[in-house]
């Protein structure tokens, strides 16, 4: 594997390099910002929550322990912010874009999806938005129920129903 | 995987998914994606406000600053003062001299009311100039080399210097009270010397802008113990000034101070000058 540049800054980071943590912010600030501004329609917060995770990666750069992708790692930080930003606040300001979740991409991108994803992507797409919305909570920014629960403005007990749900429906499709 | 053979997101679907348009599965895969690819997330970073970023990383690195910042400063703005306040208050090693000059002093005045036949009088003498000889320490600009930078600055020199003088006289007057504490008998001494130091710190604050900080101070000072060396020497009770009379006077000195002060803020900026 290639060294990782982002793992150097990290460790410069960890030395004290301020530089090195301008570094990191110039390359992964915005994309955190993006993927936060998707989960959350307070662009005031939003800020907050990508400033927070880079103090915090200041502070813990040390404690990385190398594996998996620095990204990973910063994004693991950034989404818990937001969800205990978002504690306390009425549920409408934590709820998922659902407008977004019916609109269809580009014909390029569906093949491009269909390449990679096969009939997941199709079933995925067909799951009902409050399934999808806890699917993607949990199995892809890799939060635990408790915390897609806080995010999306919802009981825990509703989450795991809602998996258990999402699971079944999916188990279908691939039968 | 070489890179060469992996999935990227079109450029369209980039911009797609940075304007929210793009589809839930999809940008799901975008997401996934970007945690491993540099080039695309260069992508992303093109449809951000630079402006915007830039500005948020400027708050986290002041947000770095106030983290080292010294354990004085971290106290004093958990005690609710707003950061230039903090930071232009104690910026000043001038402060830190009449802070440590302060409880000194009440140390000193401690050991000398121990040391007494009639501690409470000499106690009562000496604790009201306290509060005054930090004002003007913490005054002086012979004192202060960041003075000058703060008057460069959009912030009231009136401001900065009442700030001050409220920091450094509560440290004298908090130590001043320690060291009443020591007194045997009446408890009330304490408090009495308050309200005369209250007027003799604020005729220093009144008249620094005319006579200069330094002087005030001294003028003021002297004028005390001319004071109570006259009732002395009449053979009064030099006490009679923390007595009923004693104290109204007191109060009148100061409120007029005070007013003095809050009406010539501008020369308070301007005498801090010279």
């Amino acid at each position: 594997m290639a060294p990782d540049p982002d793992a150097d800054l990290l460790r410069a980071i960890a030395a004290g390099d301020r530089r090195a943590l301008g570094a990191l912010y110039a390359e992964h600030a915005p994309w955190l910002m993006t993927r936060l501004s998707r989960r959350c329609n307070d662009p005031g917060l939003v800020e907050e929550v990508v400033q927070d995770t880079f103090v915090a990666v200041w502070r813990g750069a040390g404690r990385w322990e190398g594996r998996g992708p620095v990204a990973a790692w910063i994004w693991g930080i950034g989404i818990r912010r937001l969800v205990s930003g978002l504690r306390g606040r009425p549920a409408a300001t934590a709820m998922l874009r659902e407008e977004y979740a019916g609109v269809t991409g580009s014909a390029e991108d569906q093949v491009l999806l269909g390449v990679e994803h096969g009939d997941l992507a199709g079933a995925l797409g067909r799951l009902s938005p409050e399934l999808r919305a806890v699917i993607s909570a949990t199995v892809l920014d890799g939060l635990t129920s408790r915390e897609a629960g806080q995010l999306l403005g919802i009981p825990t007990g509703t989450v795991k129903t809602r998996m258990m749900r999402a699971r079944a429906a999916l188990r279908e499709e691939f039968a | 995987m070489t890179a060469g053979a992996r999935w990227h997101p079109s450029q369209d679907g980039i911009r797609e998914y940075v304007t929210g348009q793009l589809d839930r599965v999809s940008a799901s895969s975008v997401e996934a994606h970007l945690l491993t690819c540099g080039p695309c997330r260069s992508l992303v970073r093109a449809h951000v406000p630079t402006a915007r970023l830039d500005a948020m990383l400027s708050t986290v690195e002041d947000r770095l600053d106030a983290r080292e910042r010294p354990r004085v400063e971290r106290v004093v703005r958990r005690l609710g003062m707003d950061e230039p306040d903090a930071r232009a208050l104690l910026a000043a090693p001038s402060v830190r001299i009449a802070w440590w000059g302060a409880v000194g002093l009440a140390c000193l005045l401690a050991f000398l009311v121990e040391a007494q036949e009639s501690p409470r009088m000499l106690f009562l003498l000496l604790a009201p100039l306290l509060p005054v000889i930090s004002t003007a320490a913490a005054y002086a600009p012979g004192l202060d080399p960041a003075l000058p930078i703060v008057m460069a600055t959009p912030y009231r020199t009136s401001r900065l210097l009442l700030a001050r003088s409220l920091a450094v006289g509560a440290t004298a007057a908090a130590g001043a009270s320690l060291a009443g504490l020591g007194l045997p008998g009446q408890r009330t001494t304490m408090v009495l010397w308050l309200l005369p130091a209250l007027a003799l710190t604020s005729m220093v604050l009144a008249l620094s802008p005319w006579l200069g900080t330094g002087l005030a101070a001294g003028t003021v000072g002297g004028g005390w113990v001319l004071a109570v060396g006259l009732l002395e020497h009449r053979g009064a009770d030099p006490l009679v000034a923390f007595h009923r009379d004693g104290q109204l006077l007191s109060a009148l000195l100061a409120a007029v101070a005070l007013a003095v002060v809050a009406s010539h803020q501008r020369h308070l900026d301007e005498g801090a000058r010279r």
